[in-house]
């Protein structure tokens, strides 16, 4: 495959970071290129400490890279490289194309499941009506339609999860990055949680880039890479 | 050290931000405390030091007229044989109260005080600050303070309207006397002449040795007992020789160590300590809330890893012996910081009272008693609010602390149901995230509430107490112009007249006023006021009991009198006037801010007792009211000062004339002195105010950086971060300055004003909107600058910082 092909929504080109731990140098990454197509869902494994969150987080526009360069074509002949990018032009960016489901939830606990979703909603601009209708269908999307005003202290962990989801989707993201969405899950919720994702992220047309060390839930990516040591090691196709 | 320790430990340093907060919280209530408890006996103790140290004397016997200097001899020789014990030291001077015009036009009583031997007196010794003592007869020193007030350079000369006319002396030097108070405290003017120089002010020879002025120093303590029975010994022995007419009657016999401005200061410092009580117990309970706020965040914080070490089987008792450890080693770090700067702050405090009130020196130092009570109570407070806020984790089993559930984040409660309804998101967030801690946000905003009641209640009683004198001279004094004659001129009614005659003069009323002992109570200087019992010029304000009556020997007090020394109404009290021992009985008691320690009878009565000197009719008899005391009204008031200069030089037998305007500065200024303490306590409530708001602040935005590093990760900007807190914390202040509106001014009625400024003079409660403004607009500004820096600190994490640590 060659890189910066005209499909290609996110080009990533030789990049390099490193961490210092006390007295310790961590090179999280080490020269790693990929691509991502409109629509793909891309499964990133790896042992713990191979970088695989920090690509994602570079991805994401979460973090920036020591060198090489993440080019980013969300809208049409609208690139951006992330690398180049200030960090309010980074939070824009976020704002506008990214969603994010994390292993911990990171939901509000003060907002109701409807309101946490409306949160990210919120950041876009959208008219009250149009938020609430989108949140709904969100909600209704991922099967959560019923709990609309619970809290989170009152939702189990899975539904916390997609109350997550849902969050990340409402925006509509071209990009969702999903760190480790099934740590805090038992191994069915866990299935459920990833087809979920699969199958929302194709109904709202996301990019979808997923990490996890589950290697049973590589067969729900459209291509698997495997990182190690900051450095893409093996790239497998689930066609 | 077990690891529960050395983890407790680490932890400490790893949160250092939370770690400070404590510490600080610690320094409060260890230097607040310790300053404020130690004020007033730190400067009790240099007054009394002092007094010994310059030999300050017990006895000021002031005559009516001039005696021979050698007359000291037989005063020293009646102490000696009433004490059975032998005088230290003794003075014999000339001292005078007369008139001196500043520079800004206004005319001031002037003491002037004559001393033999400036080099080597044999009492109240002095300290020359710059210059030299006066030598000649052309020259005086003056009052370091008074001098420096009034720009009365050393070296220059000074007119002074003497008895024989203007004179001019030329000032030699700055002097500071063990005997009398500063000129800022006192607003009177201090001369000191020798011996050569007073005789040329009064027109003596200059070889006279009259004096007017016995002083006694004896080594050693005097009792009060002793006390009276000297003064009852003098005034026997000079009774007999007025009888021979051998000697003029005793003026006044002073109690130097006991009257004057030293019993001002002691009863400042007696305000000074109840003001100082009170306060300490503020500071503990605003530190308690803060310390309580921080750890029950820090606990909160810290529920998983308490879960986790009750369920891997350490004791509960070990768990809460780790935190009172962490506590106590933030304690030590906080009492030794806290021990030095209230050592510093008890520095300031004490110096700025000790230069006002004209103190030589100061010393400070903690006393055993206020350091055990402040370093336990202080240790006290920290551990029980610890206990209190590790309280609610240990009512969790060790997997519900493990999981995070807690009962402290509440997500329900009627009010955060009903923050559905608000449209606005700011608003919503806001409130519900106060609702989210209510604990933590009722301990805020109750420190915030606290703290600034502190602040507020103080300046309203400040303001109270101002204002309570600016009411009294304009409701209650309707004359413009005090002039002070002697008694001889109230038998000549030609010089009444010719006041009346000047231009300008509208009406003149007599009063007579003297200093006046009550029996039994030599300690007790007082004046006494004749007053016309329908006075137009001068009305007492009546606080308690009823008016005197016409020609009666009733008697009103002022609140000093009935509050100091326990007078009340229908009791009966001897006073001894000219050496004359009458009766009189209390029937109210006022509120004259004008002469704050006095009693007011009727003048008519007092007309009606006195024989007119030289003559064998009482005044009444011949017509006329016994008087010293001219209150004079102007038709028009804006030409005081030209009348007040007419009448200082050209009617020589008016011994001073003062407008109105300078005894009311004088009287603020006395009032002042008397709750000076109130400013220093004002400006500590703001500092306390400021660090209660923001470390509370800090605590509160610092513990959700988590939060808000994960908003910014879904692409939330910082402003908007920001404003949405400001919301929280504007909610905070409304409720905050509500409150402190309602409750400061109960507490300054309350609790300051009824229990310690009125003791010397009944404050009437005011509302300063001043004070409301200042107090709004500080809350406002302290919440917005904690805001912002602890914003900041919030939000310093980056996005994949917040990530890993999430």
């Amino acid at each position: 495959m060659s890189l910066g092909s005209d499909e290609s929504v996110v080009v990533v080109q030789d990049l390099h970071k490193a961490y210092s731990l006390g007295s310790t140098i961590v090179r999280a990454l080490n020269g790693v290129s990929l691509e991502l197509k409109q629509g793909e869902f891309l499964v990133v494994m790896g042992p713990s400490g191979s970088g695989k969150s920090t690509l994602v987080n570079m991805i994401g526009g979460i973090d920036k890279p020591d060198s090489g360069s993440i080019l980013v074509t969300l809208n049409e002949g609208n690139a951006v490289h992330l690398n180049e990018l200030s960090p309010k032009e980074l939070t824009r960016f976020r704002r506008q194309n990214v969603g994010f489901v994390f292993q911990f939830y990171s939901l509000i606990p003060t907002l109701t499941a409807s309101e946490n979703v409306e949160l990210a909603a919120e950041l876009i601009d959208l008219s009250n009506s149009e938020m609430k209708k989108r949140t709904k269908e969100v909600l209704e999307a991922v099967g959560l339609g019923d709990r609309l005003d619970s809290f989170p202290s009152q939702l189990s962990g899975g539904e916390r999860q997609i109350v997550a989801l849902a969050r990340a989707l409402v925006k509509r993201p071209k990009l969702l990055i999903v760190d480790e969405p099934t740590g805090q899950l038992d191994e069915k919720t866990g299935h459920e949680m990833v087809q979920l994702i699969r199958s929302t992220s194709e109904q709202f047309g996301s990019t979808v880039v997923m990490v996890t060390h589950d290697v049973s839930l590589k067969k729900y990516g459209d291509r698997v890479i495997h990182l190690s040591s900051g450095m893409i090691v093996k790239e497998e196709s689930n066609d | 050290m077990k690891k529960t320790y050395k983890s407790a430990t680490r932890d400490l340093y790893f949160h250092k931000g939370r770690s400070l907060v404590i510490i600080t919280a610690v320094i409060f209530i260890i230097a607040f405390p310790l300053a404020l408890q130690n004020l007033a006996p730190n400067l009790s103790e240099t007054i009394e030091l002092e007094q010994e140290e310059y030999k300050l004397s017990h006895f000021n016997f002031i005559f009516a007229g001039y005696l021979p200097e050698v007359f000291i001899e037989n005063i020293t020789h009646w102490i000696e044989d009433e004490l059975g014990r032998p005088v230290a030291a003794e003075l014999a001077r000339i001292q005078l109260v007369h008139k001196y015009k500043i520079s800004s036009g206004d005319w001031l009583q002037a003491d002037l005080v004559s001393i033999d031997d400036f080099d080597n007196p044999a009492l109240n010794l002095m300290k020359i600050d710059k210059g030299r003592a006066p030598i000649t007869e052309n020259e005086v020193a003056l009052l370091t303070s008074f001098g420096e007030k009034e720009s009365i350079p050393v070296g220059s000369e000074v007119e002074l309207q003497t008895p024989v006319g203007i004179q001019k002396f030329k000032v030699t030097g700055y002097i500071r006397s063990i005997e009398f108070a500063s000129y800022g405290l006192i607003q009177r003017g201090l001369f000191f002449f020798n011996s050569l120089s007073i005789n040329r002010y009064l027109g003596f020879p200059l070889d006279s040795d009259l004096r007017n002025s016995f002083l006694i120093y004896i080594d050693g303590k005097v009792s009060l007992e002793e006390e009276r029975r000297v003064i009852d010994r003098v005034n026997a022995e000079v009774e007999k020789l007025v009888e021979q007419n051998k000697s003029p009657p005793i003026s006044f016999p002073w109690l130097t160590r006991r009257v004057s401005f030293r019993q001002s200061l002691s009863d400042a410092l007696d305000i000074t300590s109840k003001y100082m009580l009170v306060s300490t117990i503020f500071i503990f309970l605003i530190a308690g809330s803060i310390i309580f706020v921080v750890m029950h965040r820090y606990v909160q914080d810290q529920k998983v890893i308490i879960g986790a070490m009750y369920a891997y089987g350490i004791r509960k008792q070990e768990i809460i012996m780790s935190y009172v450890y962490r506590t106590s080693l933030l304690y030590l770090i906080g009492s030794v910081i806290g021990y030095y700067w209230g050592k510093m702050l008890l520095d300031k405090m004490t110096a700025t009272l000790a230069d006002s009130w004209g103190l030589f020196s100061y010393k400070t130092g903690f006393s055993l008693e206020s350091l055990v009570f402040t370093f336990l109570s202080g240790y006290l407070i920290l551990i029980s609010f610890t206990l209190l806020a590790l309280r609610p984790i240990f009512a969790l089993t060790p997997y519900e602390a493990m999981r995070g559930r807690t009962t402290e984040l509440k997500s329900s409660g009627m009010l955060f149901m009903l923050s559905s309804f608000i449209r606005l998101r700011s608003f919503k967030y806001g409130i519900r995230n106060l609702l989210r801690s209510r604990t933590r946000t009722i301990l805020t905003t109750m420190s915030f509430i606290l703290a600034l009641t502190f602040s507020a209640s103080i300046m309203y009683t400040d303001y109270s107490t101002r204002a309570s004198v600016d009411v009294f001279f304009e409701q209650n004094v309707n004359f413009e112009i005090y002039a002070h004659t002697g008694f001889e001129d109230a038998a000549n009614q030609t010089k009444l007249n010719s006041i009346q005659q000047i231009e300008n003069v509208e009406s003149v009323e007599p009063r007579f006023q003297l200093f006046g002992n009550i029996k039994g109570h030599p300690e007790l200087v007082t004046y006494l006021v004749g007053l016309q019992h329908d006075s137009k010029a001068f009305i007492p304000p009546i606080i308690k009991g009823r008016n005197i009556q016409e020609n009666t020997s009733e008697i009103m007090i002022s609140n000093y009198i009935a509050n100091v020394y326990g007078f009340s109404i229908g009791q009966t009290i001897m006073l001894t006037i000219f050496n004359k021992e009458m009766n009189f009985t209390v029937v109210g008691v006022h509120n004259d801010s004008f002469q704050t320690i006095s009693i007011i009878a009727d003048l008519d009565y007092l007309s009606s007792k006195f024989i007119v000197p030289g003559s064998n009719q009482t005044y009444a008899q011949r017509g006329i009211s016994m008087f010293n005391i001219l209150m004079i009204k102007l038709s028009d008031s804006s030409r005081t000062q030209q009348t007040v200069n007419l009448l200082n030089t050209e009617y020589e037998w008016i011994e001073y004339a003062l407008s109105v305007e300078v005894i009311h500065r004088q009287q603020k200024s006395f009032v002042e002195s008397q709750i000076q303490v109130v400013y220093i306590l004002v400006l500590l409530g703001l500092i306390v105010a400021f660090m209660t708001v923001f470390t509370t602040q800090f605590i509160s935005l610092v513990e959700r950086d988590l939060e808000f590093g994960m908003l910014q990760v879904f692409g939330k900007y910082k402003r908007e971060l920001y404003s949405e807190t400001l919301v929280e914390i504007l909610i905070v202040w409304l409720f905050t300055i509500l409150a402190v509106f309602l409750l400061s001014p109960l507490v300054a009625d309350r609790i300051w004003i009824q229990s310690v400024a009125n003791q010397i003079l009944y404050v009437k409660f005011y509302v300063s909107r001043s004070a409301q403004l200042f107090i709004a607009v500080f809350g406002l500004v302290s919440l917005l600058v904690s805001h912002g820096v602890s914003f900041r600190w919030a939000t310093s994490l980056k996005p994949h910082e917040t990530i890993r640590e999430e």
